[in-house]
């Protein structure tokens, strides 16, 4: 599995001294068995503790009474495990009635066209976050390889069955080896597992650059999406390493603008289904379509803020039972939050990126909706690499606005 | 240099006072008789006058003074009031539009400061804190009006929350102006125990 990348690490690095390593018959049986066979086997690394995953998702579901959607919910991440959300998240990508999303993965191999150059021809290793279905990371890969020979592509999510559908077309499509490609389990919205994932990636890359990717607007799904960004940066970006970030954009932050965003999100009835599919998933909940609320707001001055959330409009309160067979009382008027997005003010990127601790290497921006009518929605794609050490001051004057320096 | 010459016209007359006294005292003690009234009269007339003068402007000043106190302690009233306005409040919600915020009043320091009604020794802890007041105060309404020349002129509406979190962020200038007008209404009232004492809170909470 490993062999290969390996001998691109320095021997002192990659085997410290008095430990004895004996070649393990487990993962040279696999690397030669994966060689020879057509099944579709796929390497899978399981770093998360299942258990603490579904302890999280009970706890969220317990959350207090809130009429806005700022109680119970299900987080990020969690949205997507399971088969069933899954499957409806593949059917959401494929909907036409979910313009952003369509648009998005079309548009995709053209707007990489116009990034890829600034990565130059330097050979990269690619560690997707949050691959979805791998069509934007095919696109990626078929690239990178012509300069790679030796490329591996790690994807990275917390839902397996998304890492099994991120890979599963990519080995027929690319022929890429299976022992090239290692889907990790883990859930890099937390600090600790991005720590041990750069561990990781340098006993088997050494100093080989990684280009690392966010793709799909996944950084607008969190709360904190502006840490997010900074930790990501932090923990995993070396200086020859690169960031592949794509985010949604709108031209303008007002309520009718967000109204409309939201709106974008509820023609699409499999998108519906994806966002309580979840909920489905993991209570008891007798999931009314009409009780599905989308709501638009804007969010610090910095991004259109749309929140799906389940709202109890029977008048009635409603006993949910949780697969841990506990019992939780949702109220009328109580709201679970399903999911949330957000599409950044394309002015205030900057700003974001410098208070994320990362640069712009290039860039390019799509509008989707040109009618003149209508909002501007678009998408952002963009190459990011870590701040220089020395540039630090720099960022953190970035970091103020000139609200800042008024009210300073 | 104004000074000093005021003191001089001070000195010429009380001295010019003092020696017409003077004359009119030897004058009565070697006169005899009925020329000894004219004496007398010029020394109780001189005597009504000064004291009848003195008086006067004695009244006067502090009548000035008590308007100035009355009117500057209403006006601080005033903005403790604005200070507690829904417009000076944090925008709750997702849903915050541009406005136009309130100005702290200080017309009535301005006044008081210029009209010398507090012009006694025990006075001069109140002006400096007048002084250092309306700097503030100042200060700050310039600051509201850069917030909203930059929303409303330069069609920057999307600010509005950094504004918003800038101007209500902790110990900001919005805690600080707080702050000093407590301040200075403790100094007022402990100072000044007689003025009425405004129902509003200058602490906002």
């Amino acid at each position: 599995m490993t062999s290969q990348p390996l001998d691109d690490v320095p021997e002192a690095e990659a085997y410290p001294a008095g430990v004895l390593y004996e070649p393990s018959p487990v993962l040279s049986g696999l690397e030669s068995v994966l060689e020879r066979t057509d099944y579709p086997w796929a390497l899978e690394l399981v770093g998360e503790d299942q258990a603490d995953k579904f302890a999280t998702v009970m706890s969220d579901l317990r959350r207090r009474h809130s009429v806005t959607g700022d109680g119970k919910r299900i987080t990020s991440g969690y949205s997507y495990m399971g088969i069933e959300p899954t499957i409806a998240w593949a059917n959401a990508c494929g909907d036409r009635l979910y313009p952003v999303m369509k648009q998005s993965i079309e548009s995709f191999a053209g707007r990489w066209a116009s990034v890829r150059p600034s990565l130059g021809a330097v050979p990269y290793h690619y560690v997707s976050l949050g691959p979805g279905d791998g069509q934007k990371d095919a696109v990626v890969l078929q690239d990178l390889r012509r300069d790679n020979a030796q490329l591996c592509y790690v994807p990275v999510d917390t839902s397996t069955e998304m890492l099994r559908l991120a890979v599963r077309d990519l080995i027929r499509q690319l022929t890429l080896s299976r022992k090239r490609i290692l889907s990790l389990s883990l859930d890099f919205s937390v600090r600790e597992n991005l720590a041990e994932l750069r561990r990781l990636l340098t006993g088997m890359f050494g100093d080989t650059p990684v280009l690392f990717s966010l793709l799909g607007n996944t950084m607008a799904n969190v709360d904190d999406d502006t840490e997010l960004l900074g930790m990501l940066a932090t923990e995993l970006l070396r200086p020859r390493d690169r960031f592949l970030l794509e985010v949604a954009t709108t031209s303008s932050l007002d309520n009718d603008v967000a109204d409309a965003a939201a709106t974008e999100y509820e023609r699409s009835r499999s998108f519906g289904e994806f966002v309580t599919s979840a909920v489905r998933r993991y209570t008891d909940l007798h999931v009314d379509m009409d009780s599905v609320e989308y709501q638009g707001s804007v969010e610090r001055g910095h991004a259109l803020l749309i929140k799906i959330i389940y709202r109890n409009q029977t008048g009635r309160e409603i006993p949910i039972t949780l697969p841990d067979r506990d019992s939780v009382r949702f109220r009328p008027d109580d709201t679970i939050r399903l999911y949330m997005t957000r599409k950044y003010a394309q002015e205030r990127l900057g700003s974001m990126l410098a208070a994320s601790r990362v640069r712009k290497v290039a860039g390019t921006h799509a509008d989707f909706t040109a009618a003149n009518n209508r909002p501007r929605f678009g998408m952002e794609l963009m190459i990011l690499a870590a701040q220089p050490e020395g540039a630090q001051p720099g960022a953190t004057r970035l970091e103020r606005t000139l609200a800042d320096d008024v009210w300073g | 240099m104004r000074r000093a010459r005021s003191s001089s016209i001070a000195v010429l007359t009380f001295g010019s006072v003092g020696v017409a006294a003077v004359i009119s005292v030897v004058w009565f003690s070697v006169a005899s008789g009925l020329s000894r009234f004219e004496p007398a009269v010029q020394v109780m007339g001189l005597l009504g006058g000064l004291t009848g003068v003195l008086a006067e402007r004695r009244a006067s000043a502090r009548e000035r003074r008590r308007v100035a106190l009355e009117t500057l302690s209403d006006e601080l009233g005033r903005v403790a009031a604005i200070l507690d306005d829904p417009r000076l409040a944090p925008a709750h919600g997702t849903a915050r539009r541009p406005r136009v915020y309130p100005r702290l009043p200080v017309s009535a320091v301005d006044a008081t400061l210029v009209s010398g009604a507090l012009a006694e020794q025990s006075d001069t802890g109140l002006l400096g804190r007048l002084h250092r007041w309306r700097d503030e105060a100042n200060g700050f309404n310039r600051r509201l009006e850069l917030t909203e020349m930059r929303i409303f002129t330069a069609g920057a509406a999307h600010e509005v929350e950094d504004f918003d979190r800038a101007l209500h962020r902790s110990d900001g200038h919005l805690d600080q102006i707080r702050r000093q007008l407590l301040e200075l209404r403790r100094y007022l009232d402990e100072t000044h125990p007689e003025l009425p004492h405004p129902d509003a809170d200058p602490s906002g909470g």
